[in-house]
């Protein structure tokens, strides 16, 4: 017996395979036009890596094509597209540090895995306090104040409570700065 | 138990956006944040944040939509063919296994002492050269390996 081939099922079945994705072309249009690049931004600096960061784009895109969800409006939207991107970075995290598990102690504690390359000293010093947080710690961070998301808004990317969101930017604030200014008073 | 908000909060996010913070922030708020850790750790980190996040954006390039539609299309079609063949593999696989049952089956009743005394020779040996059969068997097991691939194997 022979299997359907991917021509055939164009073919044959143009309905069925265009109905896989949840959005027609131009609403996906408009949406990439306003998220990618903040997006990319996002996932380029919370994995330190432009291929990865490529791929991840890609995927956390198919997945919200692929998804069933529906959307009450354009920002809850784009609350999950980066919820999508948060997991999908998670995973990313996972299968580094299975792959190559870090020597230093310090680096298996807070895995850094920032951009370490054609930096400014501020952007430098960013990173390495950034890198002394907790993974839900900086997705909060940066979310908060790079993005402008709301707690919310925060929340909802996260998958966690507006009030669990409060203390965990509380506290990544509170050691971010003294670790930004233990850096500053040493330069 | 300590306070872990403030409510200026907002207004130092504000400065920040529309480029006031550090330097003109009024004097109201300016000695707000100085007896204020909680909003002194928030200009503090905002602001590297934010700027951060506004010079990486000048340098982001990223894939057209178009690009990215294509290939999410490619990949869900591709999905799509393996879902359907699903089944029919697993119908492949149980006919194979029912074809392989069916022969262990019927080779259980054949009784092989009938076949001791038959040798090859005495039964072709007369009309075409043992060696020719030997070549005609390799090559027949040859075309049906290929034609099996073909049928089976033609994306």
């Amino acid at each position: 017996m022979r299997d359907i081939t991917l021509s055939e099922l164009q073919r044959l079945e143009p309905q069925t395979t265009d109905d896989v994705l949840q959005m027609d072309h131009e609403t996906f249009r408009a949406l990439y036009e306003r998220t990618a690049r903040p997006l990319w931004v996002y996932l380029w600096r919370r994995t330190g890596d432009t291929q990865l960061a490529d791929d991840l784009l890609q995927e956390t895109y198919y997945r919200l094509l692929r998804s069933r969800a529906t959307h009450e409006s354009e920002a809850h939207r784009r609350n999950y597209l980066f919820r999508i991107a948060t997991n999908l970075v998670h995973d990313a995290y996972r299968q580094r540090h299975e792959q190559h598990p870090l020597p230093e102690e310090s680096e298996r504690e807070h895995p850094s895995v920032l951009p370490d390359a054609d930096e400014s000293g501020s952007r430098h010093d960013l990173d390495r306090a950034l890198s002394k947080l907790s993974i839900r710690q900086r997705d909060a961070l940066w979310l908060a104040y790079a993005e402008g998301s709301s707690h919310a808004e925060i929340a909802e990317k996260l998958g966690l409570k507006v009030a669990s969101i409060r203390l965990i930017l509380f506290r990544a604030r509170r050691k971010a700065a003294k670790l930004l200014r233990h850096m500053g008073s040493r330069s | 138990m300590s306070r872990i908000e403030c409510i200026r909060e907002q207004e130092v996010l504000d400065a920040i956006t529309s480029g006031r913070w550090p330097d003109r922030l009024g004097e109201d708020l300016s000695s707000h944040i100085e007896g204020c850790e909680i909003c002194a750790d928030l200009g503090l980190v905002a602001q590297s944040l934010s700027a951060d996040y506004q010079e990486s954006l000048k340098d982001v390039r990223v894939p057209s939509a178009g690009l990215v539609w294509w290939k999410a299309e490619l990949r869900a079609r591709q999905d799509a063919v393996r879902t359907v063949n699903r089944p029919i593999r697993w119908a492949q696989y149980i006919a194979a296994g029912c074809g392989i049952a069916t022969v262990l089956f019927f080779l259980r009743l054949v009784n092989f002492s009938v076949f001791s005394g038959l040798h090859l020779q005495e039964l072709i040996g007369d009309f075409l050269p043992i060696p020719f059969v030997y070549v005609m068997l390799g090559a027949l097991a040859v075309v049906i390996s290929l034609a099996a691939y073909l049928v089976l194997f033609d994306d």
